[in-house]
């Protein structure tokens, strides 16, 4: 009995169990492959849940940025009048505008992030077309919408000091005239004063109403009025069309900026909504990611709980069976199993036997190795995924905020090998005249004279990963560059031992290529490369538009180039004919006057003729140059204090001199005696009349020229009339164009074609308007009125012709 | 200075435009001091040597060596002609030439061409001391 005891002892257990054994061993292994597959599905659910909370911290953020931009926008509309447009620009638009082109940045990586992302299969993202019209509006009309607006305010605000002054004078002329009045016109008069000045301040319509309706009472009242006499009313009436003009001006300019006010808040309201939608979206993704790994969580402590069931069961069966050593260890096992199964991953069975107990043990063990290290690598590539995508938020912002690409690059590459902890980064751009890329930058925090590499040059269809990235758009990896036939090794990069290349692409167009090398074998992995290839692509982006900002930057500076040659040229030109001239015009003339010695009638004929041509060439001469200042946008003005009794005095005398030579043209004058002193440029003002004057006398071959100069309240009104040979309604907006002459019978050509466009532009220059008045054969009018400048506005104008001439 | 015939310096390299001034100073004004410098070499010495502080001198302003600024600066640097009125007489008469010459501290402008019929008018308003910055 004792051997046989001994016996069964040494029996394999195996044989004493069999059966029990493989139902427990196979359940083990079962277990473990179920748990296996758990974490796998809880891994990808996590990878989802993570891109969801960067779509949903992306749209946040693009809300956010939208939000300050539009409060930004809103505070500019109500702060300039308080605190002045310089200011206000300063404080408020230009953070307004970085804040709309963050929204563009981010909203671009959202819809980047959201494409990639398989759980977001939002409806507003599969209309692609919708959100590029979000992203294009956004980009464009925002900031454009927004910037017209502040110029109209600008504009306003300039010529806001001048309308209320006015309007306020305006206002104290009634005011004055009608206080001591008791009658109708006086309350009306007071009703306007309230409203107006509510309107002032305030800019409503409902203000604006409310004054016309005053404004039309007390024009009645004033006609129906016996009171005044007949200049005083006149005076009141005036007083009372200006009031509206003024309002109606101010009215609506208020209307056209609120109108593109009312644009940015439909846009605003436009992009709210889509990026609320999306974090909504993003929510129910990351609810389903946590459902799911729930779930998972489920059966695989189901399945740990079989485990232990299984134990417990086989323990009950071998305790009764077996002897004490056997028992113990499936006791220990159980112990075990229910520990692991209640988290502690830790957990170790201790069995030290031979038989298959041991090798249970060993097994359950291993599984429980597994789970642990299974469980700690999740968390670390959950870490590592956050990180990345930290990095790669952090490049993408470097990227954002450098428009210089020869600082771009260099900061690009450092940021990577920094950050991804690589051996190696470099750049290369494609340039696809030559189908080569090119080396632009590279940084490495271990390898030395990476300078040598500036200026390399791989064709698309070299040997080599760079190429073969570029040429099949798409990502190379090379996971152990020894046992690799494509690597091509750089003799200062001796310890790459793996390398990617990315291509960088904005749409389907190839920016250049990204290249990665680190100094371990797999250094780069799949879930490296779901990072680095949307990071490539925003590089390129970055790439291209720093590319065409240094494009426009060129084409301004060539452009300014061309504008300062044009300038030296027409200044050289204007030098080089004035020099011969001197001689040709003093010359004839010392001739012709005879102080050369007699010179009989047609010798003074023939030299008048010759003398005339110089003159006329001389004219040409300025009016070419002053065209051609005025097309440039480089005319400039000297606008300073000035006598209009004066230089109308000098233009009586020109024009004496000028009909002195036509005995069947008389010459008249009607000049006011004290013309107010007003602001302007004194040169261009003389050469507003001498053009109209010597017009004048060119075009009238017997009859009268009338010169006219009469203050009318704010503005002079000047006029040149001659009994001439008139100029067609058909050719009357005509003669305004540069080079166009009203077709006349006059058998020679005269005059240059440019004077009345450059007259024009004088006069609209200084703040006035100039229009004709003629027919055929019955003479021509032409009339300039000419505002009276105050000192304030001569220098809004100033200001103003310095902006158009810059 | 004698108010119907004052002392003239004239600075021109061009001989057209030299003998242009000469007719229209001598000839037609009759005015009998008229100093001409073709250039501008030794060009303090030459004006120290002359029988008599000019009234009025007229600078061609592209000259050499010394070019009309230059010439400008050595007059005013020396008390006697720290007063002198300056006048220049130059072909380069855009915008921006004439600010700088007032800045520079030149008493006015005659640009060329000369216009005979309103020179002499000029010449008596700089004489009676105006500010003349004529451009034809």
């Amino acid at each position: 009995m004792g051997f046989l005891l001994k016996g069964w002892n040494h029996l394999s257990i195996t044989l004493k169990f069999g059966g029990v054994l493989a139902i427990l061993l196979i359940s083990i292994i079962a277990i473990a492959a179920i748990s296996y597959l758990g974490l796998e599905t809880t891994n990808t659910e996590t990878d989802n849940a993570l891109e969801s909370v960067a779509v949903q911290r992306s749209a946040l953020e693009m809300n956010r940025e939208l939000q300050d931009a539009g409060i930004l926008q809103r505070d500019f509309f109500l702060q300039y009048p308080i605190i002045g447009v310089d200011e206000a620009r300063s404080t408020y638009v230009q953070p307004a505008i970085a804040k709309t082109g963050n929204v563009v940045t981010v909203s671009q990586e959202l819809k980047e992030q959201a494409i990639s992302s398989e759980s977001i299969t939002s409806t507003q993202l599969e209309d692609n077309d919708r959100f590029e019209f979000t992203l294009s509006t956004t980009q464009r009309s925002n900031i454009t919408l927004f910037l017209e607006s502040v110029g109209l305010v600008e504009d306003l605000y300039e010529a806001d000091t001048g309308l209320q002054a006015q309007m306020l004078l305006n206002l104290g002329t009634l005011q004055q005239i009608l206080e001591n009045d008791e009658n109708q016109h006086d309350r009306s008069n007071e009703t306007l004063q309230l409203s107006a000045r509510d309107f002032l301040i305030t800019g409503q319509e409902s203000a604006y109403e409310r004054l016309q309706v005053a404004s039309a009472d007390l024009r009645t009242a004033i006609e129906a009025s016996e009171d005044f006499d007949e200049e005083t009313k006149a005076t009141l009436l005036d007083t009372l069309d200006e009031i509206d003009d003024i309002s109606e001006e101010i009215l609506d300019a208020n209307s056209t900026i609120r109108d593109n006010f009312d644009d940015l808040n439909l846009l605003a309201d436009y992009v709210n909504p889509i990026s609320e939608e999306l974090v909504v979206e993003a929510d129910n993704s990351v609810e389903a990611s946590r459902i799911e790994i729930e779930n998972t969580r489920e059966t695989v402590n189901r399945s740990l709980i079989g485990v232990a069931i299984a134990a417990i069961l086989l323990a009950i069966v071998a305790s009764t069976l077996l002897n004490n050593s056997i028992t113990r260890n499936i006791i220990r096992l159980t112990a075990t199993a229910q520990e692991l199964q209640a988290g502690n991953l830790d957990a170790r069975v201790n069995v030290r036997s031979n038989d298959e107990i041991g090798v249970l043990g060993n097994s359950f063990n291993q599984m429980a190795s597994d789970l642990q290290s299974l469980i700690n690598t999740l968390e670390e590539r959950v870490q590592a995924r956050t990180r990345d995508l930290e990095i790669a938020a952090e490049v993408s912002r470097e990227a954002a905020t450098t428009v210089d690409p020869d600082l771009l690059l260099p900061r690009v590459t450092e940021l990577m090998t920094n950050a991804f902890n690589l051996y190696y980064a470099s750049v290369y751009l494609y340039d696809d005249s030559s189908q080569t890329l090119q080396h632009q930058a590279s940084a490495s925090p271990i390898a030395k004279n990476l300078e040598t590499l500036a200026g390399r040059t791989v064709a698309i269809t070299d040997k080599g990963i760079i190429s073969q990235a570029g040429r099949e758009q798409s990502v190379v990896v090379i996971n152990d560059t020894a046992s690799s036939d494509n690597f091509v090794q750089l003799d200062v990069l001796p310890d790459t031992k793996s390398e990617v290349t990315l291509p960088m692409m904005v749409g389907n167009e190839l920016i250049g290529v990204l290249d990665l090398q680190a100094n371990v074998q797999d250094r780069f992995t799949d879930v490296d490369l779901n990072v680095l290839q949307p990071l490539a692509d925003r590089i390129a982006v970055t790439i291209r538009n720093a590319q065409l900002f240094a494009e426009a930057e060129k084409s301004r500076a060539e452009a300014e180039e061309a504008n300062r040659v044009k300038s030296q040229f027409l200044a050289n030109m204007s030098h080089e004919l004035r020099t011969p001239l001197n001689a040709i015009l003093n010359f004839t003339a010392f001739v012709k006057d005879g102080d050369l010695g007699d010179v009989n009638e047609d010798q003074v004929d023939a030299l008048s003729q010759a003398h005339g041509s110089g003159k006329h060439l001389l004219s040409l001469i300025n009016d070419v140059l002053d065209l051609t200042k005025i097309e440039a946008g480089l005319m400039d003005f000297f606008i300073q204090q000035i006598d209009l009794n004066e230089i109308l005095g000098a233009i009586e005398a020109v024009a004496k001199g000028l009909t002195k030579d036509k005995p069947k043209v008389s010459l008249k004058t009607n000049i006011d005696k004290d013309l107010p002193i007003t602001y302007g440029d004194k040169r261009r003002i003389r050469q507003i009349f001498l053009n109209l004057l010597s017009n004048a006398v060119k075009f009238t071959l017997e009859g009268t020229i009338t010169i006219n100069a009469q203050r009318q309240s704010d503005k002079v009104l000047f006029q040149v009339m001659d009994t001439g040979i008139g100029i067609a309604p058909e050719d009357q907006e005509l003669i305004f164009e540069s080079f166009k002459q009203a077709k006349h019978n006059l058998s020679e050509s005269i005059g240059t074609g440019l004077g009345l466009p450059i007259t024009k532009y004088f006069v609209e220059s200084h703040g006035g308007r100039i229009w004709v008045e003629s027919d055929i054969d019955q003479g021509t009018t032409f009339n300039v009125e000419l505002p009276i400048l105050s000192e304030e506005q001569a220098q809004q104008i100033n200001t103003k012709l310095q902006a158009k001439a810059n | 200075m004698s108010a119907s015939s004052p002392n003239i310096l004239y600075v021109e390299d061009d001989m057209l435009s030299r003998r242009v001034m000469q007719m229209l100073v001598s000839k037609i004004l009759g005015y009998k001091d008229l100093a001409i410098f073709e250039d501008s070499s030794n060009f303090m010495e030459r004006v120290r040597a002359l029988p008599s502080i000019p009234d009025i001198i007229f600078l061609d302003v592209q000259i050499g060596p010394h070019d009309g600024y230059e010439m400008l600066q050595m007059l005013r640097s020396e008390p006697n002609y720290q007063d002198s009125i300056i006048i220049a007489m130059t072909a380069n008469v855009m915008s921006h030439d004439v600010e700088q010459l007032q800045t520079a501290g030149f008493s006015g402008l005659i640009g060329k061409p000369i216009i005979k019929e309103i020179f002499p008018d000029l010449l008596k308003k700089i004489m009676q001391g105006e500010a003349i910055w004529y451009v034809p």
